[in-house]
């Protein structure tokens, strides 16, 4: 027994380490979170109020806040990876936000079709960051968090270790993104191209408890003084499917409308021209990114304008 | 309760902290606490345990607990002559629940046609298939005794010892009733070390195999009989290591206490034969149909010895589940033994042939067990009928269909359950079941291959909704 009990002490701690510091994935987001929330303390140091967009790896992609904050939208794009959860992505969101910053949720519509989640990933990204431990604006993400969920998602997993074997054997880079080509204001870029695979359109909408779970971080965020909207991420839809994906996001922008602004993309969303996406269908080539962040700017303008004014 | 769930640990370690605690304040006073004192903290952390699954659970139980030990008294009481009456009348009682709560919904809308909402969905007590087959089995030895009248704490710590209520094994009064009247608390290093392996290999069948095969397990795709029978496949290996990982951690914790529990499986997928897969699976149900169902039907004794047969699988099938699926599984099973039965003296294959077509039968019959859904079972049936759907070309798109990232888990997997099935048969050889956990080096890796691998996403076993 007592070979058994150290051997799942050591075996845990190994593990645990593992996840925090060496896991390839946890430290590029590390990287990628710390060079964002800089980003945004700086701009918060300055006094301006900015926008902050959160969701998940799609609007890591497609929108350039360095670009924006240029332009003269102060702004970070905090997207981080949507495999860590929603309650994640949040969390990692908010922990940037000050009073009077506007909120720009920008989360996949097939993430908010379900409860909100925190994955494996999320919760050993947020220990890893240290924001689990926050008391900021992020808390309001992070309610009824299970001490022991989060020690037991901190061991790496079968999956994780089975597909770092095989990078390693394949002599495969570890993470397919690189710290270096995380730009000024958090946006990622990637050089990578791989095939769409073709995702059928269905038409869902946005989950009950989601729902009231992002009603809830609005009032939070309203009592210290921030504005919310929600921006649909663009994503690859084939062109004979453009209709039914315009419909889909059409029905859910209309549920989600009732309890926050929508930002008017004229697309809503739906992007029929394969070449510019990367690796992934919501992730957006860097040239896209920025043509992208250029078309959102006359839509973006008035929320900084109501916050300015409101501040 | 579920051995694998958090909260289960910090309620028995608390359970187990109070005893010790009230024992060293005993000790410290210098007084002798009774003699009954562990059999009444044994019988109230079983409860206590109990409770915590939930009250349906535990009413249930309760109710059981009572009309067995009101049958045991009756049964003694009255002359040898009619206690066969008794029990035809008894079992029946006994039974009522069970039948209640499992097989209502199917005997009113499959039996006699009522209309699909006749009844709510209901919950089924966890486990009341497991502890209504323990109190059939010790009512009826208590009718073959003189007169058996066990005392009532005795009773509820065998009916209720918590390493076995919820999913057996199903024990018999012999090897357990003597343990539970001699019961004590005693923590010594000889129980713990004897409990190590056995608790070390069950979570690593549990939480490393069989929670990590589950996300494979895909039983919607019949695009043609590739995807059906390696989901077959896979689900056979999901239950044996799902419900083999319980047993043993069950084994574990009893060990813990000191209890010794009848080892639940034996190394099955190493068979030879149907005959022995089936003293190597689920060896307490095995035992208890034998010896409650066929024998009293007379056994290989009598000419109709295949009815009696075919009519144990069929029990057993029902025994698993309410529905046809789980008939035409125990029917398969049963055909199987007849037929091994009958030609056992007649036919010898080298061993690797015998264990081939013995593991082929017993994995396709998995198929009607986890496929519940009456209509597409038949599909997926009438696919694996059509020859064209074996074209290899389908073998081909199917292993394509699979994300390059994705396959390399399922192949590690895969790997270790293969790996586990050869390191069972080198124990075997060796002569003893699981014999290889005992190694410090075998606790060290299976640890450490659980933490570091083990499913963080919880899922129940799959013999609790039995």
């Amino acid at each position: 027994m007592a070979t058994l009990l150290a051997a799942l002490f050591v075996s845990y701690i190994l593990s645990v380490c593992y996840s925090i510091w060496i896991n390839p994935e946890i430290r590029f987001w590390k990287v990628a979170y710390w060079q964002k929330i800089t980003w945004a303390h700086t701009l918060t140091a300055k006094g301006k109020p900015k926008l902050v967009f959160i969701g998940g790896s799609s609007t890591a992609f497609q929108i350039d806040a360095g670009m924006l904050t240029k332009a003269g939208i102060p702004s970070v794009n905090m997207g981080m990876h949507a495999g860590m959860g929603s309650r994640a992505t949040a969390a990692f969101g908010l922990s940037a936000v000050a009073q009077g910053d506007t909120v720009i949720w920008a989360f996949e519509r097939d993430r908010l079709s379900k409860a909100p989640e925190l994955d494996p990933l999320g919760y050993q990204a947020l220990v890893a960051t240290g924001v689990i431990f926050g008391s900021g604006p992020e808390r309001q993400a992070l309610q009824d968090i299970d001490p022991v969920n989060v020690l037991n998602a901190l061991r790496p997993g079968l999956d994780h270790c089975a597909v770092m074997l095989a990078k390693v054997v394949l002599r495969h880079p570890l993470y397919r993104y690189k710290e270096k080509l995380i730009r000024p204001g958090g946006a990622i870029t990637t050089a990578e191209i791989f095939p769409m695979p073709h995702v059928p359109i269905k038409p869902t909408l946005p989950d009950s408890t989601t729902l009231e779970w992002i009603s809830d971080m609005n009032a939070g965020l309203a009592a210290i003084g921030c504005q919310t909207a929600f921006l649909i991420p663009q994503s690859y839809v084939p062109s004979d499917d453009a209709q039914a994906g315009l419909f889909a996001n059409q029905l859910f922008l209309e549920v989600l409308g009732r309890i926050t602004t929508i930002v008017p993309d004229p697309i809503m969303g739906v992007q029929t021209n394969l070449q510019c996406f990367a690796d992934s269908p919501s992730h957006l080539k860097a040239e896209f990114m920025e043509k992208r962040t250029r078309d959102l700017m006359p839509l973006l303008t008035p929320l900084q304008k109501i916050q300015t004014h409101s501040r | 309760m579920n051995f694998t769930d958090f909260g289960f640990w910090p309620r028995l370690l608390l359970c187990l902290a109070a005893v010790w605690i009230a024992k060293g304040v005993a000790s410290l006073l210098n007084k002798d606490l009774p003699l009954w004192f562990d059999r009444v903290a044994l019988a109230c952390i079983s409860l206590y345990l109990l409770a915590c699954v939930g009250p349906l659970t535990f009413g249930i139980f309760l109710l059981l607990f009572l009309l067995a030990y009101i049958g045991i008294y009756l049964i003694s009481a009255i002359s040898k002559v009619r206690r066969r009456l008794f029990l035809s009348f008894y079992i029946p009682i006994l039974l009522a629940p069970l039948v209640y709560y499992k097989y209502r919904s199917f005997f009113a809308e499959e039996i006699l046609g009522w209309s699909k909402d006749t009844f709510n969905a209901i919950l089924i007590p966890a486990g009341i298939s497991f502890y209504t087959f323990q109190k059939i089995a010790i009512l009826v030895d208590a009718a073959r005794l003189n007169s058996y009248r066990p005392i009532p704490l005795d009773f509820l710590n065998f009916a209720a010892f918590f390493p076995q209520v919820v999913a057996g094994p199903i024990e018999r009064k012999d090897e357990l009733m003597p343990q539970m009247e001699g019961f004590r608390f005693t923590c010594n290093w000889s129980n713990l070390n004897e409990a190590a392996p056995w608790l070390a290999l069950g979570f690593f069948y549990k939480l490393c195999l069989a929670d990590n095969l589950s996300p494979f397990i895909n039983r919607d795709d019949m695009a043609s009989s590739w995807p059906i029978l390696f989901t077959t496949f896979l689900f056979g290996l999901k239950i044996y290591f799902d419900f083999c990982g319980y047993s043993l951690i069950a084994l574990g914790l009893a060990r813990m206490l000191g209890v010794t529990l009848t080892l639940n499986f034996r190394s099955p997928y190493l068979s030879l034969n149907i005959r022995d897969f089936w003293r190597r699976w689920h060896v307490s149900l095995s035992y208890w149909f034998r010896d409650y169902v066929y024998i009293p039907l007379g056994g290989s004794k009598t000419r109709a010895w295949w009815v009696a047969l075919l009519l144990v699988f069929l029990l057993s099938g029902i025994w698993h589940g309410a529905g046809w699926n789980f008939l035409l599984w125990g029917a398969l099973h049963g055909i199987y033994c007849v037929i091994s039965h009958a030609t056992k003296d007649r036919i010898r294959l080298p061993s690797f042939v015998a264990w081939v077509i013995t593991m082929a039968l017993v994995f396709v019959a998995w198929l009607p067990f986890y496929e519940t859904r009456g209509g597409i079972l038949i599909r997926k049936l009438t696919v694996l009928f059509t020859p064209s759907s074996y074209d290899p070309k389908l073998l081909l798109q199917y292993i394509a269909s699979y994300d390059t990232w994705h396959l390399f888990p399922l192949l590690l997997l895969l790997a270790l359950c293969m790996m586990t099935l050869i390191v069972e048969r080198i124990s075997i050889r060796r002569g003893n079941y699981y014999q290889f956990a005992r190694h410090p080096i075998a606790i060290i890796l299976l640890v450490t291959v659980t933490v570091w691998f083990g499913s963080s996403k919880g899922n129940d076993f799959i013999y609790f909704t039995f």
